[in-house]
């Protein structure tokens, strides 16, 4: 990655994570409110429904100080499930204080789970990038998978007629090597 | 389409979606009414005519000028015979208004001839969610003599659903104490983990309520101070119903969330219940659901939206009535 382009997405991961801290910040503050006008009543989910906001704050400020920095995909991974998370962690206390009960509740927290899931694995499969960088792989690739056997064959031959015949190759001449393809390949 | 704006469009979309589809379970937790059944009336085939009781109750003004009653009689008539509001050949009904805990305590103690006087009633006559009224209202449309809150079933997903002898709902919810009313007239604390609802109204239960918790069983607290209907805090407007012997009853509702009426926790609730000779009480919705009706008037003070005077819509009462 280019120094300019890690600047970028470091900028970004940094803003991203200072918006996801005021918005924890202010799903604090509104739980709080919430919970001062519900009469003494109160639930685990509205006064903790800023949590996945400050987490995924501090993780995305984390992150730009790591070697591999994730991308877009990541990003439009994690954000809307963050927000799925505090939606659902807010109707969950917003029917609890009221002392009711709805079957849905479950949706949102579960797609934000799946979504957020999702962005960590793309996290994983990035570090993974980075441990093994994209031109060592295009090199052992070439090595090992581009050559074809004709080529071989050329190479070989060429050598013979620079080195000349030896002991080894006494009974050989130049453009008569074998072009048998070997039993392992 | 470049990266960065596809995934904006992409967190943007999904984001609305999220906020919708919130916005909709809110609409189907407390607006969207559904209709699942209509009112099935009553089973009274649970009762038999010698099952009745014969109570000669008195009028109020015969009650107090008596002094020579017999002690079948004595035993018959209510304790606070000044108190007396309403009286028939089936049912008996005595107001007190009790101040306990900084709170106003309002006691109905009833005498019925037979449990199926103990009746209960749906809002707009139908079972299904969101589906209320005010307790007065539901009250005046079954003629009720004396209504308080039920124990809104409409706001919960489970819980056994029996009312005058049918089921309306048959899937429990875990290890909620039910407080089951027998055709005969008696109290019983269970838990629907022990039985289905079919198999309760097959031993002859006439009424099953899914709120809890039990307050006393046999004479003794059953609730400890910490004691609380999920996270509520520790004094509210309450709503109870106990047995104290045979067709023998009382109804209470407290005020409470007001500088007038501090409110009760459940082990206040549960000692008071006590002290009236309560052998079996059980707690009904309470809060802001919190309401008792006499003759078609409201008489505590119900506290909807906090310390507001209004009475809340629910979706059940029962009552004491004829008809």
């Amino acid at each position: 990655m280019y120094t300019s382009e890690r600047l970028n997405r470091q900028r970004l991961l940094h803003s991203h994570g200072l918006r996801l801290l005021f918005a924890a910040a202010f799903t604090a503050l509104f739980g709080a409110i919430y919970e001062r006008f519900s009469f003494g009543v109160w639930s685990f989910w509205m006064v903790y429904a800023f949590l996945p906001f400050l987490l995924g704050g501090i993780w995305l400020l984390v992150l730009p100080k790591r070697k591999a920095l994730p991308g877009e995909l990541f990003l439009g991974l994690l954000e809307p499930g963050l927000v799925m998370l505090t939606l659902g962690s807010i109707l969950a206390g917003v029917v609890e204080i009221y002392g009711t009960e709805n079957r849905l509740l479950s949706v949102l927290p579960i797609a934000g789970g799946v979504l957020i899931l999702a962005s960590a694995i793309t996290r994983v499969t990035a570090a993974r990038r980075k441990r093994l960088p994209k031109n060592v792989i295009r090199t052992t690739s070439n090595i090992y998978t581009h050559l074809d056997y004709s080529s071989k064959v050329a190479s070989a031959n060429a050598i013979l007629s620079l080195l000349g015949p030896t002991e080894e190759n006494a009974d050989l001449q130049p453009e008569e090597v074998q072009t048998v393809v070997p039993d392992a390949v | 389409m470049n990266h960065r704006r596809l995934r904006v469009v992409w967190t943007a979309a999904s984001c609305l979606l999220a906020v919708l589809f919130a916005g909709y379970v809110l609409l189907d937790t407390f607006l969207i009414a559904r209709v699942k059944q209509t009112a099935a009336g009553s089973n009274l085939s649970m009762f038999s005519s010698e099952s009745r009781q014969t109570l000669s109750f008195q009028s109020p003004q015969t009650v107090q000028d008596s002094e020579a009653a017999s002690p079948l009689e004595t035993q018959a008539l209510p304790a606070g015979t000044e108190n007396v509001v309403y009286s028939d050949e089936n049912i008996c009904i005595a107001m007190t208004q009790y101040r306990e805990y900084d709170t106003d305590i309002y006691v109905a103690e009833v005498w019925l001839s037979s449990a199926q006087y103990l009746k209960t009633a749906f809002a707009e006559n139908a079972y299904g969610k969101n589906v209320t009224a005010k307790t007065s209202e539901i009250a005046s449309q079954c003629e009720a003599i004396l209504a308080i809150n039920g124990d809104y079933y409409g706001a919960r997903e489970s819980g056994y659903v029996i009312r005058n002898g049918v089921v309306y709902r048959d899937y429990g919810s875990g290890s909620t104490d039910i407080l089951c009313i027998y055709a005969d007239g008696s109290f019983a604390i269970t838990n629907s983990a022990e039985s289905s609802a079919q198999e309760l109204v097959d031993a002859g239960f006439w009424q099953a309520f899914s709120f809890g918790p039990g307050l006393v069983e046999n004479g003794g607290i059953t609730v400890d101070q910490n004691t609380e209907v999920g996270k509520a805090m520790a004094s509210n407007p309450r709503t109870a119903i106990g047995q104290i012997s045979e067709l023998h009853y009382v109804f209470v509702v407290s005020d409470g969330r007001t500088e007038q009426s501090e409110g009760l926790s459940l082990y206040e609730l549960a000692a008071f219940l006590q002290s009236l000779g309560v052998q079996t009480a059980y707690n009904l919705d309470g809060g802001g659901s919190s309401t008792m009706v006499l003759m078609g008037e409201v008489i505590n003070n119900p506290t909807t939206g906090g310390n507001r005077t209004k009475e809340r819509s629910v979706s059940d009462i029962v009552y004491i009535g004829t008809t």
